[in-house]
């Protein structure tokens, strides 16, 4: 029996877009009580078909043939006003950031109470008490004082809990997850996936569960869908999609994925420290402490100190809020560090400021995360790459030349110069951040999450190449990333951070097969994935 | 540049508008040669109605002067007023907003109260007030209106800035090593400056709604015809000629109409991702 058919569907994408169809010939069944994942890049449509079934496509895309029948009847082309009594009550979503798709100035018990009044269902005040109900089922704690909490006293967890809760009310059932753990710290999405698989079993309830990630596709997929520039290239049972994929694509992008199991590194030799960090403390506050409310303070970075050496890579890791930023930025100051020392080759440059700030920061230098606000999007690559060294005295022409042989090796062409950043896709946006981070020639580069916002295929070559420049240009690095696997595959060294502190530090194979800690353990169980990267292994 | 002017022509009120501001400076550049004499001058007898006369195509005034003139003459003065006050006014509030947004802390709390002390006295009366000290010639009525205009720009530029200077390649030029000006020229201004633009163009409006009223009072230059004095002028006989206050009242409304509906145009097209999507 299936409760959803989709057949032939296509999707109109408007005319002067990159592709005719943002999803092409898409055909699946949904029965009661399966999760079907659909994997994909950003820009494979997968986001689009959910849409569709939802009839909540953006203006201008619209289907074009096909069909989707749910639960005997055809859904698509039903008028407004009709989808209104399916959305919700039969088939309810989740979105990706639960932040911006709660109302912010409402509390959480109205708008889980919003949803039953939207339909028409219960009274007052059994609303709040199947939302009080709900809150239980999604596994807040103190489901009590969250109904009274408003969204930005949650953490994001419990916001996407929340909306969990929400999409359950009318009992749907189809939930359709889109990226629903995304935005959250790799413990939290172990938790969050848990729910979605209890819940599915608890209720016979089934889910669209769309993803980039095959961690989580593993862990909780029955069936999957690959999903290619709009079109479907493989779809089976989750064990056979993951363990014998057929398309060259499908496998490409499992060999992409950063293995935790990996080899280690070369031994270091003793050598003289290229930065020393020593008892670095931050700490930020809100509120004046005087007449008006209490003064918050929230210690950022306490007491961390440790060694980088010359070609070395260090991977700080930790969840949101441990801090591991914070220590980025203090190094490069762009944060000032409150106490503690910086030394660069034996310079403290902690307190330093004005030229002879100048003059260190050169030697090291930042890769962002975000390859879309990184770049100014108002000037040319040409004046990104040079306008760094013009402002030390390189003559234009020479800066021109230079910024030339650093898109070469950033394995770009050079007309790129000419052009600007939204005319390149983010992993090439991410090479120019690159190029500009190299081109002061510095000694030590910190990538803050420098591939996290990338998809996994270009992750892989994104790290690849950050792997070769770091041995042809001897460069150390710090690598600040939430990703323990991104980690196992680039790092020499882990750094652990929780809430500000250094938790554990070591050898990569020390901290990620045999850590010391209770809570580095706890993030390396929530990794998703494990088995199947077991079995993965097994296999070949 | 060719999206620009697709979404810009999008909507079809800017482009009315636009057409509205092409006439009216057209009609302002060739007012020296379509009326070489001096639009004071007497050319017949006073109170002639419009399409009375060949030659005198909307008639004349209270003074026999040539209503059509008068119009043409006062739309050079109108719009010379409202660009180069709104320019200065830019020249002001660009560099106290950016400076109130780059640099944050004391310095913001010492402009931004700067600010406020301007926007808190009631801007017309401000320049009624500095129009009395000065004298009037049209150099002052410009300074005028500058110095009134100038705070709203001041905000929006810092509020810009303020968003700006936080985003990850403003902390990569600064990485660079460039210096604050620099980085403020190069980096932070060019993409703030699509709500300025759209800004701008309002104040441009409101600028000739300004100079106006100060004429319509008498307090612009006496020796300038515009369409503000030619309201003031003939709102004595409004009963018996109303025509005379009329024409130069639409000239004003269709103009800031126009500039209106250009602003609004330029914000769809600036900020396309802000574009109501209803229409």
């Amino acid at each position: 029996m299936t409760l959803l058919s989709i057949r032939d569907l296509s999707i109109a994408l408007p005319v002067g877009a990159d592709r005719l169809y943002a999803a092409k010939d898409i055909n699946f069944d949904l029965a009661p009580g399966e999760i079907l994942c659909i994997v994909g890049e950003s820009g494979s449509g997968k986001s689009m078909s959910a849409n569709a079934v939802m009839g909540l496509l953006p203006q201008g895309v619209r289907p074009d043939k096909g069909s989707i029948t749910f639960d005997g009847q055809s859904i698509l082309g039903l008028s407004e006003k009709e989808m209104l009594k399916l959305r919700g009550s039969r088939i309810s979503m989740i979105f990706q950031e639960p932040l911006s798709a709660l109302n912010p100035l409402m509390r959480v018990g109205a708008q889980i109470a919003e949803v039953f009044e939207a339909h028409g269902a219960l009274t007052g005040a059994e609303r709040r008490a199947r939302a009080l109900k709900l809150l239980e089922e999604v596994g807040i704690p103190d489901p009590e004082a969250a109904i009274r909490a408003y969204p930005f006293q949650l953490s994001g967890g419990q916001r996407q809990r929340v909306m969990i809760a929400m999409a359950l009310a009318l009992e749907p059932d189809i939930l359709i997850a889109d990226e629903p753990t995304t935005a959250l710290d790799v413990t939290t999405q172990a938790q969050i996936l848990k729910l979605i698989e209890d819940l599915r079993r608890k209720r016979g309830m089934a889910v669209i569960f769309i993803t980039h990630d095959f961690g989580v596709v593993a862990d909780i997929a029955d069936r999957v869908i690959v999903m290619k520039k709009g079109e479907i290239v493989e779809a089976g049972p989750a064990q056979e999609v993951l363990l014998k994929p057929q398309h060259p694509y499908t496998r490409a992008l499992i060999d992409a994925i950063p293995r935790l199991t990996q080899t280690d590194a070369p031994e270091q030799v003793e050598r003289k420290p290229l930065l020393k960090v020593e008892g670095l403390q931050k700490t930020f506050s809100t509120g004046s402490g005087t007449l008006f409310g209490k003064r918050r303070v929230v210690k950022a970075v306490q007491d961390v100190s440790f060694d980088l050496y010359a070609g070395e890579t260090i991977g700080i890791v930790g969840e949101s809020g441990s801090g591991k930023s914070t220590v980025g930025r203090c190094l490069v100051r762009l944060l000032d560090p409150d106490g503690g020392r910086v030394l660069m080759d034996g310079v403290d440059i902690a307190d330093m400021s004005g030229a002879d700030l100048r003059a260190q920061r050169r030697k090291l230098q930042m890769i962002f995360q975000d390859p879309f606000s990184s770049l100014n999007p108002r000037a040319r690559v040409s004046r990104i790459l040079t306008e760094g060294l013009i402002a030390y005295g390189t003559p234009e022409k020479e800066a021109k030349a230079k910024a030339r042989e650093l898109l070469e090796l950033v394995g770009l062409d050079e007309s790129a110069m000419k052009r600007f950043p939204h005319e390149f896709s983010g992993g090439q946006r991410q090479r120019i951040g690159i190029a500009r981070a190299l081109a002061l020639e510095p000694s030590i580069i910190i990538a803050d999450e420098a591939v996290s916002a990338l998809d996994v295929s270009i992750q892989a070559q994104v790290l690849d190449l950050l792997a070769e420049l770091k041995t042809r240009l001897n460069l150390s690095m710090l690598f600040i990333t939430h990703d323990l696997r991104v980690a196992a595959r680039i790092c020499d060294r882990i750094i652990v951070m929780q809430k500000g502190q250094i938790v554990e530090a070591g050898p990569v194979s020390k901290v990620l097969h045999d850590p010391d800690t209770a809570y580095t353990r706890s993030l390396l169980d929530a990794i998703p994935g494990q088995e199947y990267e077991r079995a993965l292994a097994q296999a070949e | 540049m060719m999206s620009f002017w697709k979404r810009f022509s999008y909507n079809r009120g800017a482009v009315i508008g636009l057409v509205i501001l092409t006439f009216v400076i057209v009609a302002a550049v060739l007012a020296p040669i379509l009326f070489p004499q001096s639009p004071w001058k007497m050319v017949q007898r006073p109170f002639l109605p419009p399409f009375t006369q060949d030659g005198l195509l909307l008639g004349t005034d209270a003074l026999g002067r040539d209503v059509l003139a008068g119009l043409a003459h006062g739309a050079y003065v109108s719009l010379l007023v409202g660009l180069v006050s709104t320019i200065v006014a830019l020249a002001i509030g660009v560099p106290v907003g950016a400076a109130a947004g780059y640099f944050a802390g004391r310095i913001d709390d010492a402009l931004m109260r700067f600010t406020e002390f301007f926007q808190t006295i009631p801007s017309f009366a401000l320049a009624i007030v500095l129009l009395a000290i000065f004298q009037p010639s049209l150099t002052f009525v410009i300074i005028a209106i500058s110095i009134v205009s100038w705070p709203p720009v001041a905000r929006l530029v810092r509020g810009e800035v303020l968003s700006l200077r936080t985003r990850e390649f403003v902390e990569a030029a600064s990485l660079s090593g460039l210096g604050n000006l620099q980085i403020i020229t190069r980096h932070i201004l060019p993409n703030a400056l699509p709500p300025i633009i759209v800004l701008a163009s309002l104040m441009v409006a409101q600028a000739i709604l300004l100079e106006s009223s100060l004429s319509f009072l008498g307090l612009g230059d006496p020796n300038i015809m515009s369409w503000g004095y030619m309201i003031g002028a003939a709102r004595t006989v409004i009963r018996t000629a109303w025509w005379l206050s009329f024409l130069p009242g639409m000239a004003i409304l269709l103009t800031v109409l126009a500039l209106n509906l250009i602003g609004e145009g330029l914000n769809d097209a600036l900020n396309p991702r802000l574009t109501r999507k209803s229409e």
